[in-house]
């Protein structure tokens, strides 16, 4: 039995930026999916099997003693497609979020919200169709609406 | 194989080959965001890095490497973060244009 070490440690290292990158702008990688999902995976799935180059001629090698013990395909540890599949997406949203028109309006937001509270009728707030309606929650139906 | 010849053979070519394929895309925003990528990849992975090759989850052949480390981490490893970083960047761009033409910010 493999111990999770190695696979925890690049989830701890991963996943918080991860999920900050899917609140600063899950929708827009929605949007742009056809970038977002094979801007990921595409580069994974190669580095995940070139890994397996490396691996055979110990250039590095990963822990058993640390690590699950699940191979991929080619004898690759399962922590090392975890691993790629992390960076990959962290580059990926990364660059979206950079790229994306829209963000930085986000951001000021974000932060304009953090120092001064809510304040929805800012009249400095240009209307901007592309950045959503970020900090105000949206009129939900549904259970609590059928209860009163 | 060497880690330097790994990264000459396995990782180099798909860089230079998306980003010879989006050279005309590259705006100031793009170096601006690859900028803002390279330091945080940098800054965010080293300290982690470091902490796996000191408890020994993650090793190298001290006979693989050039030599010079920063830290724990061999060198060749850093410049693994950065072209990673940018064949990422670069292979991204290279999908956005041809599926979405250009609708980021310039």
């Amino acid at each position: 039995m493999g111990s999770p070490t190695y696979l925890l440690l690049i989830l701890i290292w991963a996943v918080p930026i991860i999920v900050l990158q899917w609140l600063l702008g899950l929708d827009l990688m929605i949007r742009r999916w056809k970038v977002w999902l094979p801007g990921i995976l595409i580069p994974t799935l190669y580095l995940t099997f070139m890994d397996a180059i490396p691996l055979g001629s110990k250039t590095w090698t990963i822990d058993l003693a640390q690590s699950t013990g699940i191979f991929l395909p080619f004898g690759v540890p399962l922590e090392e497609g975890i691993f790629f599949l992390c960076t990959n997406t962290l580059v990926v949203q990364g660059m979206i979020l950079f790229m994306m028109p829209g963000v930085t309006a986000r951001i000021q937001r974000i932060l304009r919200f953090v120092r001064r509270g809510p304040n929805p009728q800012d009249p400095r707030e240009p209307a901007n169709p592309a950045v959503g309606n970020f900090g105000s929650v949206p009129a939900k139906r549904g259970k609590s609406a059928k209860k009163a | 194989m060497s880690y330097a010849l790994f990264l000459l053979i396995f990782i180099v070519p798909p860089m230079l080959l998306f980003g010879w394929l989006t050279r005309r895309l590259i705006t100031r925003r793009f170096l601006l965001a690859v900028a803002a990528l390279l330091v945080l990849c940098v800054v965010y992975t080293t300290p982690w890095d470091n902490y796996l090759v000191a408890t020994g989850v993650w090793s190298y052949s001290k006979s693989l490497v050039i030599g010079p480390t920063f830290g724990y981490v061999p060198v060749e490893e850093y410049v693994f973060f950065v072209l990673q970083t940018l064949m990422g960047a670069f292979f991204t761009l290279w999908l956005w244009r041809r599926l979405y033409r250009t609708d980021w910010d310039d």
